[in-house]
């Protein structure tokens, strides 16, 4: 019989595990990069579209130059960079998606809160012919630091197969047209003024969104998935390995401290 | 006879010394576990709603993106460039929101779980099962013979 709610399920596509998650801080993701706070969530489908919509509306907008403009100060500057018909649009595409990461992250800590103490069952290793899974236990810092690295890094290590790719092709975009590795290789030889203007901020001001929020997603699944593979270890070595619950107690006759 | 016990954290090499340990000969009766859940932090007892172990570091990754934004705005205007600029204010920003987290839950390190293994067994499977513990990283020993 097929449960009505599962807490995890693990396939070749990755692990995907219930728990509680902060309504407060997905919906912040969502604010620093609509679709980051959906992939947080797992809700990778609705993630990936956000993601993608995320980059051609603001890229038409000219969004994250406008912002650059703003924050040194050259508001004109801003005002003329701005394309208010993409602008426009990007008002309610964004908040919809701080709105619906936040009631998601709701709905799903309800859904948790029904599951909280029922007992796990899980495949600890599945084959299958697209490749093999198991559980394992992973090391968050190690996750984020690859991710920082390179987004999608982390999410390979921590086997998200989808938001691995739908990352590495943002993060290979995103690198390749902020040119920020041709600025930092100006700025190591010291031509401190033209690294500067090989970089292109519409595209360099989504490096931190991505970045620092790939991280985030390695160090919190990484933290996930080990308190997932804790659950099932407690469960099998309670039912298999515990036979007697004075095992650690009886072995001593009293007859024997006598001696 | 003589009693081992050895302390593990909690992963595959429980389950790999559990299986050396079979091959050994010893039956299920002679071994018996214990899984030691971490403590909870005293704030997560009061709060059902999170597992009993909250996340040390949401702060320092939201405050380096916010940090690192701005500061790779503001580095369009000064020496060096935004690149050095971003780099180094969203560094400050992950130090300093790790540093309010910790002041809230006085810790950075994540639990971990362990896990207690007990065994008897005849004294000649003693120094097998001793060596068995310490091939699979057990972080301490006793032995009662």
């Amino acid at each position: 019989m097929k449960r009505r709610r599962a807490k995890a399920e693990l396939n070749f596509w990755g692990q995907t595990v219930l728990c509680h998650k902060p309504p407060i801080v997905i919906a912040w993701w969502s604010a620093a990069l609509p679709g980051l706070g959906h992939m947080l969530l797992d809700l990778h489908l609705k993630g990936f579209i956000l993601f993608l919509f995320e980059i051609i509306i603001n890229y038409h907008a000219n969004l994250n130059s406008a912002m650059v403009d703003t924050f040194i100060g050259e508001f004109d500057k801003a005002k003329i960079d701005l394309n208010a018909q993409w602008a426009l649009i990007y008002i309610p595409f964004y908040f919809f998606s701080i709105w619906d990461s936040y009631h998601s992250a709701i709905s799903i800590n309800g859904q948790n809160a029904l599951m909280q103490k029922s007992p796990v069952h899980v495949p600890m290793l599945t084959i299958h012919t697209f490749g093999m899974n198991y559980l394992e236990k992973k090391l968050p810092w190690v996750g984020a630091a690859w991710s920082a690295l390179l987004p999608g890094a982390g999410q390979f290590y921590l086997r998200r197969i989808i938001p691995a790719l739908s990352l590495f092709i943002w993060s290979v975009m995103i690198y390749v047209n902020c040119h920020e590795l041709d600025s930092l290789q100006l700025l190591i030889d010291g031509h401190a003024i033209d690294s500067m203007k090989v970089l292109n901020p519409e595209w360099l001001l989504f490096l931190p969104s991505v970045i620092f929020g790939s991280a985030y997603d390695a160090y919190c699944k990484a933290i996930e998935i080990n308190q997932l593979f804790e659950k099932e270890q407690r469960a099998y070595l309670k039912k298999e390995w515990s036979s007697d619950s004075n095992f650690l107690f009886q072995r001593w006759d009293p007859h024997e401290w006598q001696q | 006879m003589a009693t081992v016990i050895g302390i593990f954290r909690s992963g595959l090499q429980v389950e790999l010394s559990l299986q050396a340990l079979k091959r050994e000969g010893l039956t299920r009766e002679s071994i018996h576990c214990l899984f030691l859940d971490p403590p909870r932090s005293l704030q997560s007892q009061h709060d059902s709603k999170a597992d009993g172990r909250t996340k040390k570091a949401d702060l320092g990754f939201i405050f380096a993106t916010i940090f690192g934004v701005v500061g790779a705005s503001i580095g369009f205007r000064m020496l060096l460039g935004p690149i050095f600029w971003g780099i180094l204010s969203s560094l400050i920003g992950f130090l300093l929101g790790l540093l309010i987290n910790f002041c809230y839950t006085k810790t950075f390190k994540e639990q971990t779980a362990f896990v207690i293994i007990a065994v008897n067994c005849p004294s000649r499977l003693q120094q097998t099962i001793e060596q068995v513990f310490t091939v699979n990283h057990a972080l301490g020993l006793k032995v009662d013979s």
